[in-house]
Parts: C-alpha cells; structure tokens; sequence
C-alpha cells in the first residue's frame, strides 16, 4: 500500500509540474492570440482598441451590424451563441481595462434572455471568459456562482485554457477568423440554400404566454446598465428583427419593451419596427440573420435611429 | 449529481475516507445512506420508488423461499415481475402506450381520452427494475438463497456505483461482496480503481461530450445537411454513445473497486467485433447476458431450429431495443439488430474472422451495420431517421477539410484518436495489460490522460446517455 501511495503521489507531482508548465505556455499563447476563435478578438480589443461605440451582442449583431456604418470609431465585440451574461462580463472586463467606449454602448438583447428557463445558459456564459477568472473579481464571482465547488477547478493553471487549447495552438492554420479588419464584423455571403433555410425556420409554434422574470438575466442587465451609469456611457438596447417573427417574439419584445421603459433604458425593438425593404427573402441567411446587404441596410437604419452625436 | 462534476469527486473523497475509517460491521449501512443521498441529489421523491422496489422483492423472495407450494411460489415470483414491470410501464412507457391506443383508436373512427398525467423518468429506473427482478428469478430457480437481511438487501438493490446507469449487477455475484464485512483496502484495488475512473472520465468529457457537439448540432438541424455531414456526425455518434456509456461504466467499476468490490465488466472493445454476435458479446455486456439468461434462453434460445431461434433472437432483441425507451426509433433499432443477428445465425458465419484483411473487411461491415442501428437510436423520429438515411444514401462527396479543419471538434477527434491507440494496443482490460509496459510509457500515459481531461474535457457537459434509460 505504501509503495501504491508513492506511486500516486510521484504521478501527482508530474501532474502538477505539468500543469503549470502547460499553464504558462498557454498563457503566453492566449496572451498573443488574436484570432477571432478562443476570444482573440476580445484580446485583441482589450490591448488594441479605443473606440466611441461599441456593438455588444450575439452573431445576430456579429454579423448584422456594420460597425463602420456608424463611423470608424465605432467596434463589435459581438460573439456568436453569446448572451447577456457574457456581454456583462466582457463589458466588466473592459471597465478593468480602461477599455470602455467613450461615449455609447449599443447592446442586442434578446427578450428571451428573461425567461427563466435560460438563465442557466446566461450563467454558462461567463464560463467562456475563464481565463480571467483569478483576474477579474466580477467574473470569478460570477462563475464561483455555478457550484460551491467550481473554485476547486481552478487550482489547475490549464483549466483556464479548458475548452480553448487546440484551437490556441491550431489558430494559425485557420483560413478564417484572422486579425479583425472590419473592426469586429464578420460579414455573411449568401448561398443559393439561404431562401429556403429562411422560411424553414419560420417558429410556426403556439407557446403559452411568455413570462419575462428571470432574476439572473436581470442582475446582469444591471451591471451593464450600472457600468454604463458610472463611466457616462449612453446605453442603447436594440433586438435585431425576424423575418416573419413568431407571436411569442412579438409577446417577449413588448413585455422587454415594458421592462426596459421601467429601467429608464432606450430601446429599439425591430421585432415590431417596420423593417421596409428587408423583409425580402434575399436579405436573410436565415430567419433571424442577415447576410452582408441585409447587414449593411440593418445597420444605415440603426444609426439612423439611434442618433448618436 | 455526474461521476464527472466536481461534486461527485468531493462527495466520493468524503466516502472513500469514511468507508475504511469506518468500523467494519456498519460500513454497509455507510454505503446505503451514500447511495440514498446519491440517487436523492436527482429528485428526492423518487427514493420512494427504490424503496418499494426494495420491499416488493425482498418480503416476495422471502415468501417465496418459505413456501413449499410450487404454485404459491410461482405467484409470488409471477407478482414480483408484475410489480416490477408495472412501475417500469407506469413511468416510462404509459405515455408511449397512451398514444398507440389513441392511434388504433383513431384508425377505427373512436375515440380514446388520454390521461393527461405527465410523469419524470426516474433516473436508473431500468437499471434498477431489471437487477431486482433477476435477483426474484434466481431465488425463485433456486440459483440464489434469500437475503434476510434488509439494509443489505438494499444495498445491493442501490449501491450508488452502478445505481443509475449500471452494469446490471447479478446477486449471485454483488450480495456477497456487499454483505462481508472482511474487506480491506488493497493497493491493486486503489491503484485499479483510480485508473479506471481516470480512463473512464477522459473517454466521457474529452471524447463523448466533444463528439456530441458535433452530433447534436448536425442531428438538431439534419434536414439542412448534406449526407457526408450527417454520415461523419454517426460515425461521431457511435464514437459518443461507446465513450459515454463505457465511460460510465469505467468509472463505476473504478470507485466499486476502490471501495473493495468488483463489478462485471460491461463493454469488450465492441467496435473491433468482425461478427454481430461478437459485438453483442462486448457490448453492454451485463444487459445483454440479463436478457439472454432471463428472456431469450425462458423462450427456448437455440433449441429449435434455425426459424424458431431468428424469432427469439427477433423477440429478445425487440424487447431490448423497447428497455432502451418507449419510442419507435428504439424498437426499430432492436429489430434490426435482431435482423442481423438471426441471419448471421440463420447462415453460421457469414463475415470472414480469420486472416487480418479479411477480419478487417468484417470489422468494417460490422462497424457499418451498427451505424444503421444508431441512426434510429439517435433520432427523435422514424421520420428523422429515414431522411438521414436517405441523405447519406444519396451521399455526395464533401470536402472532409471542412469537418477536420474546425477546431471545435479537433478535440473530438484528437481524444478519438487516443482512445483508438490505447484500445488497439491493450484490448479488453485498459490497465490489467497496460501495467506490464514499462515506467516512462505508463507515466507519460497517465500524464496525458489527466491533462487531456483538464484542457479538452467538457466541463459541465451532459449527463450521460443511459440515465433516460
């Protein structure tokens, strides 16, 4: 038994000096990574840029808002697949950098955000940005949140790296996601499929009425309408349009509307806005994203009604 | 609460340290309050069903040993499995059923008002259902003599290890083991134990859960994929469902055995099978012997002729795709099973297994005819599986670069790749064989299986497939 116990312990040892000597590594790599995989772009925002605007969302303002519509000091730190818990921690993380927009913020927020049904995926957010978890108190706290015992994760260098790793050491060979040019936009080409995927995903469903009260989408709206506050920053919400929106996206974006009119916050809601001419098929890839002309036309409507100085 | 969260890992630690503190005698009681707090983590209420179970099958035997009546034997064994399968039926296939008869129902112009009672799965609920109904049979054949002693009796019935998601344990061989109070902790257990649930955990969160991505993403919108997608995304499918339930069944084995007991061994490298019979033999192992001790050898096995074993193997076979839930896409899936197994009987042998090219040309069709089986017994619908199956049959080619050049399922295909090396050079047992290679080849396997999980793994993943079985 005792020879057992050596053994384990001598593995352990191993483990451990591996741990942080992959740890180190792997800092340096995600340090100097400026892909747009593994939040290099975000990276890259937080040693590089200073802007006036920032768009924050998910892909439907990654590749549905043009940054350079709104002017050349105007940037998108939008991520696909990422909601509102990642947006206030990016913007927290900004606030540590000194990398705030000087003067607004225009956020997408999807009204289903407030369903309580996804405040686990809001929460699992967060986790994306672990590399930061022993250097900003928001996130950590943030992800020590999901169990009593996540912080025990996180006795291990690699784990920040968990889920990043491959694509930190395969980035190079990647054809896509190279240093951002379009200050942060990733424009969408059309295929001959786009049509027909569009009115596939038309959401014909019936739903019970929507109820929006999850506690945790609000908690985070509040941090990023606390930050704002503090830095100055005019907070703008929008929610980019569906072709064909279902009635319970219409349902969730008037209650949002309600929400957002009790935080004092302006809301743009295109759920419901007359979008003109981009209701035609051509502009869609599919029922809730643009490609690059319905991009750049969503966007000339945007900055016309946001008005920003 | 996962073998594969942080919590489990704590939970575990607390145990395992008690466990052996603990003085002898009152250490099944320790494991039977573990393995209740374990199963009540998911949902409490549930505990009651266990608890019924439990007494169902212990105060039946009880009865049933006690009797001399062959008749009052019979009843009382006949109950026992009418028990049993009701709170089976109840919670897992009622709402299964309810739509069939309101589909006859509606074929013959009537009508037929469902109730509207909608009720959870209970985790392990056909795990459970099937080692308590084994452990009656083998009392009521005189396999096994009666347990008397309660709490051991339902420590066996829920030992947390193998409670959810199995291998279904024989009594014969775990009542024994969780009745002495003798055991003592030795380091080939400890060292055993470890690795595999080390083995266990890199083959469920860094390949399984990296595999799903992929599948679950192509499957959820397969009608927009083109059929050299969908073809890999089963590949990565068998890859899934192999690393998630072997996974599994690793890491139980390995905390029994840390904790002194042995469980059966439950997968043989299945995918390196050149014969269905053979890759239902390493496959699922403990399912697949219940179903031939309890099912296919009561219903005659081989014994009269070729036509009247093809409907049994057809039978057992559909019944077995039914355990795995109340849909069609699993019945479907036993069916063909069975399909292939009866002509593999009906012809002897019909797949080469001698020579290494001929074997490999049988492993490759093999391989191949179980990924038709897991088309339907990943798809929500026969209707879903049909179409995939028509999209791959009008297979164009794609450019694999696409698939292998984006590293979001690199990790896949690395932890695959991994897994095949280790698995091709140390068939059958990981670590048993894996201890004869020398000290820097071991260590530097360790090492890449811990840091593996660390970078690749998926933290938080899905639970593991078997739990809504």
């Amino acid at each position: 038994m005792k020879q057992t116990l050596w053994k384990i312990g001598i593995v352990l040892l191993i483990v451990i000096g591996t741990d942080r000597g992959l740890g180190w590594y792997f800092d340096k790599k995600y340090a100097s990574n400026h892909f747009h995989y593994a939040n290099g772009h975000l990276n890259y925002y937080l040693q590089k840029v200073h802007c006036d605007t920032l768009l924050l969302g998910s892909s439907r303002v990654l590749d549905g808002l043009v940054p350079q519509v709104f002017g050349q000091r105007t940037y998108s730190i939008a991520e696909a697949s990422k909601h509102l818990g990642w947006c206030a921690a990016v913007l927290d993380l900004m606030q540590q950098y000194g990398r705030l927009p000087s003067k607004a913020l225009i956020i997408n927020i999807e009204p289903e955000d407030f369903l309580n049904e996804f405040a686990n995926k809001l929460k699992s957010d967060v986790h994306y940005l672990k590399y930061y978890y022993d250097k900003n108190p928001f996130i950590q706290s943030e992800i020590n949140r999901s169990s009593p015992f996540e912080w025990v994760k996180y006795l291990s260098s690699l784990y920040r790296h968990n889920g990043n790793s491959l694509i930190l050491l395969t980035n190079p060979w990647q054809q896509i996601g190279r240093l951002p040019t379009l200050n942060g936009y990733c424009p969408i080409s059309p295929t001959p499929q786009d049509s027909v995927r569009t009115l596939q995903d038309i959401d014909r469903a019936h739903y019970p009425k929507p109820v929006l009260n999850s506690s945790t989408a609000q908690h985070y709206f509040k941090h990023i309408k606390s930050i704002c506050k503090k830095n100055h920053i005019e907070l703008i919400v929008i929610t980019a349009p569906f072709f064909k929106p279902s009635q319970r996206s219409v349902e969730c974006g008037q209650l949002m509307a309600k929400y957002l009119a009790k935080e004092n916050t302006r809301y743009l809601n295109y759920i419901e806005k007359d979008i003109g001419e981009l209701n035609q098929l051509r502009f869609w890839f599919d029922n809730h994203h643009f490609v690059d002309a319905g991009a750049q036309k969503f966007s000339v409507l945007v900055k016309k009604d946001v008005q920003l100085p | 609460m996962l073998f594969n969260s942080i919590e489990f890992i704590v939970f575990f630690g607390v145990i395992f340290t008690l466990y052996w503190i603990a003085p002898k005698k009152w250490r099944w009681l320790l494991l039977l309050i573990a393995s209740y707090f374990f199963y009540m983590s998911w949902e409490p209420i549930y505990i009651v069903l266990i608890l019924i179970s439990t007494a169902i099958d212990y105060f039946l035997c009880l009865h049933m040993t006690g009797s001399s009546d062959q008749r009052l034997r019979k009843y009382g064994l006949a109950l026992s499995i009418f028990l049993n399968l009701g709170l089976l039926f109840t919670f897992k296939y009622l709402g299964f059923f309810q739509d069939l008869m309101q589909h006859v129902f509606h074929a013959f112009g009537a009508e037929y008002h469902a109730s509207s009672l909608q009720l959870l799965l209970p985790v392990g609920i056909s795990f459970y259902t099937f080692q308590t109904i084994s452990y009656s049979i083998d009392v009521y054949r005189g396999n096994l003599p009666v347990e008397r002693h309660f709490g051991k009796f339902a420590l066996f019935v829920s030992f947390f290890p193998q409670l959810v998601a199995g291998p279904i344990e024989r009594a014969g061989d775990l009542l024994p083991q969780v009745k002495r109070d003798d055991i003592k902790l030795e380091s080939e257990d400890l060292r055993d134990g470890l690795l595999l649930f080390i083995w266990g955990l890199f083959k469920k969160v860094v390949v399984a859960d990296q595999a799903a991505m992929f599948v679950d993403t192509y499957y959820a919108s397969y009608s927009h994929q083109s059929g050299g997608f969908l073809l890999f995304a089963t590949y990565m499918f068998a890859l899934q469902i192999y690393c998630d339930f072997s996974g599994y069944s690793d890491m139980a084995i390995g905390i029994a055995r840390m904790l002194g007991i042995r469980l059966m061994d439950n997968f043989k490298t299945p995918y390196f099978s050149s014969s269905m019979t053979s890759f239902w033999r390493n496959w699922h192992i403990s399912l697949s012997t219940w179903l031939k001790d309890y099912l296919y050898i009561p219903l005659g096995g081989n014994k009269g002729g070729k036509f009247r074993t093809s409907l049994n193997l057809m039978t057992t076979m559909v019944l077995g795709g039914l355990w795995h839930g109340a849909n069609w896409t699993f019945i479907i899936w036993g069916a063909l099973n069975g399909f292939f197994l009866s002509i593999e009987k009906f012809f002897h042998r019909l797949l080469p297994e001698r020579g290494l090219f001929l074997k490999g040309i049988s492993m490759f069709i093999v391989f191949h005819l179980i990924c038709l089986g897991w088309i339907f017994f990943r798809s929500q619908s026969v209707g879903q599986a049909l179409t995939i199956l028509n999209k791959i049959i009008h297979l164009v080619p794609f450019d694999l670069y696409f698939i292998l050049a984006d590293n979001r399922f690199s990790g896949a295909i690395i932890g695959a790749l991994i897994l095949i090396f280790l698995e091709a050079q140390i068939p059958f047992q990981p670590f048993t064989a894996f201890r004869k290679k020398n000290v820097v080849y071991r260590y530097s396997i360790y090492i890449l299986l811990i840091t593996s999980v660390l970078l690749l793994g998926v933290s938080g993943g899905a639970q593991f497939i078997y739990f809504q079985f």
